[in-house]
């Protein structure tokens, strides 16, 4: 929990009355039962609620993206479909594809997914899976002190990106990665599998750099208002639709 | 000025009993209304269609065994439903950490921290044949004891299966 706490011990206080009245929400900071061992308790913070897709990466220093996402149902579907329907992925992308789909967790009824803030060291529910509602013992809402001198502070409540945004980073991620690649046919391969072309299991689009920024806020769009992205982005095709219409 | 003096020691006292009871049945010991069948044999042997809650068995739950979460085969205990919080659900611990626990399909590991339990009455029990093995953090107290039917006034004793749990 390295950037919210500190390594040398603090002191937080602690509500119990939240996680009672079904008040905790993702993002909140929360004091819960370690299920591995029942007699430790952790500090983590709460990603997703019961009825959410997480994608994750067990190893940070290793993976492309070191953010965990919160995945709605429907992109799920989306990138599944175009895993496998589309055969232009180049190697790069279908990597990171195939990273992320295996690596999409469902959190069941009752159960809440958490992880530390410092994604490298915390051993959390990228370990041992969605922990059971039950295990939440309170809500911290306040730091006391460290460990030399006194200081107050709110914890805030530091909620992920919402799922549409955190696309849009990736896929301008995947962007980036590709303006810098130096050779022509490499940047063009790797235009073919860019995510938001991927996500659309189209085969054929070309790979002009504007299509792909297209592609991105379509991809945007899709999260905010589905059926203006699909007027906007005009060419699905009907695997897309099927994979829509099953939202 | 006699009323007002007594009612504010009748107060006082309510306020504090009511304080010391909570504080006793938080930390060490309380009593539970056991309903359904599904540990049959041993709480409400009688199954009854009529829902009498006065026929319900009241069983004794103590709570001193949380300080360190050791349990053995056979404890029976009362747990958190991994699937919903609210409901608590008594049931017969059957494995341990590391144990391997046979059921009708496989055999399984049980991991570290968790624990397999299930009902006495394996017809109508839903345990960790539905639901996996269960964090030992969710348990909230072992039962001891059977209160309140007078004719059932009983300790709890410890029934194990040697044959389905291989110690690993």
């Amino acid at each position: 929990m390295l950037p919210t706490l500190n390594i040398t011990g603090d002191v937080v206080l602690v509500e119990h009355l939240s996680h009672r009245i079904g008040k905790l929400g993702s993002g909140d900071l929360v004091l819960v039962r370690s299920p591995l061992d029942p007699n430790k308790t952790l500090t983590k913070r709460i990603v997703a609620m019961e009825g959410d897709r997480v994608t994750f990466s067990l190893d940070p220093t290793r993976s492309f993206s070191s953010r965990s996402l919160v995945v709605p149902q429907g992109f799920a579907l989306l990138m599944c479909a175009s895993r496998d329907s589309n055969p232009h992925h180049s190697t790069h992308m279908s990597a990171l594809l195939s990273e992320w789909n295996s690596a999409l967790m469902f959190v069941p009824k009752g159960h809440v997914w958490i992880q530390g803030d410092n994604l490298y060291v915390s051993r959390d529910s990228r370990h041992f899976g969605p922990l059971p509602y039950g295990l939440i013992e309170g809500k911290v809402f306040m730091r006391v002190s460290t460990a030399n001198s006194i200081a107050f502070g709110f914890v805030h409540k530091n909620k992920l990106k919402s799922p549409g945004l955190s696309f849009c980073a990736l896929g301008c991620g995947c962007w980036r990665a590709v303006r810098e690649q130096r050779s022509t046919e490499k940047r063009e391969s790797m235009l073919q599998g860019l995510c938001p072309h991927s996500w659309c299991p189209c085969s054929g689009l070309d790979s002009s750099p504007v299509l792909a920024f297209e592609g991105m806020v379509a991809a945007l769009l899709v999260y905010i208002e589905l059926p203006g992205a699909l007027l906007w982005h005009g060419s699905v095709c009907g695997s897309c639709w099927v994979a829509l219409l099953g939202l | 000025m006699g009323t007002p003096s007594v009612l504010w020691n009748v107060a006082k006292k309510c306020f504090t009993v009511g304080v010391i009871s909570l504080t006793v049945s938080d930390l060490f010991a309380s009593i539970v209304p056991v309903r359904g069948a599904s540990m049959s044999p041993t709480f409400n042997p009688k199954t009854n269609s009529l829902l009498d809650s006065l026929s319900d068995d009241r069983v004794l739950v103590e709570k001193l065994c949380l300080s360190n979460y050791k349990f053995s085969h056979g404890d029976v205990i009362v747990f958190c439903s991994p699937d919903n919080h609210k409901e608590k659900h008594i049931k017969r611990i059957v494995g341990l950490p590391g144990d391997w626990v046979g059921t009708i399909y496989d055999v399984v590991h049980i991991p570290e921290g968790h624990c397999w339990v299930e009902g006495d009455n394996s017809a109508s029990s839903l345990d960790s044949r539905s639901f996996g093995p269960v964090p030992l953090g969710l348990v909230k107290g072992r039962v001891t004891h059977i209160l309140w039917p007078p004719h059932r006034v009983s300790s709890i004793e410890r029934k194990t299966s040697r044959n389905r749990v291989s110690p690993s």
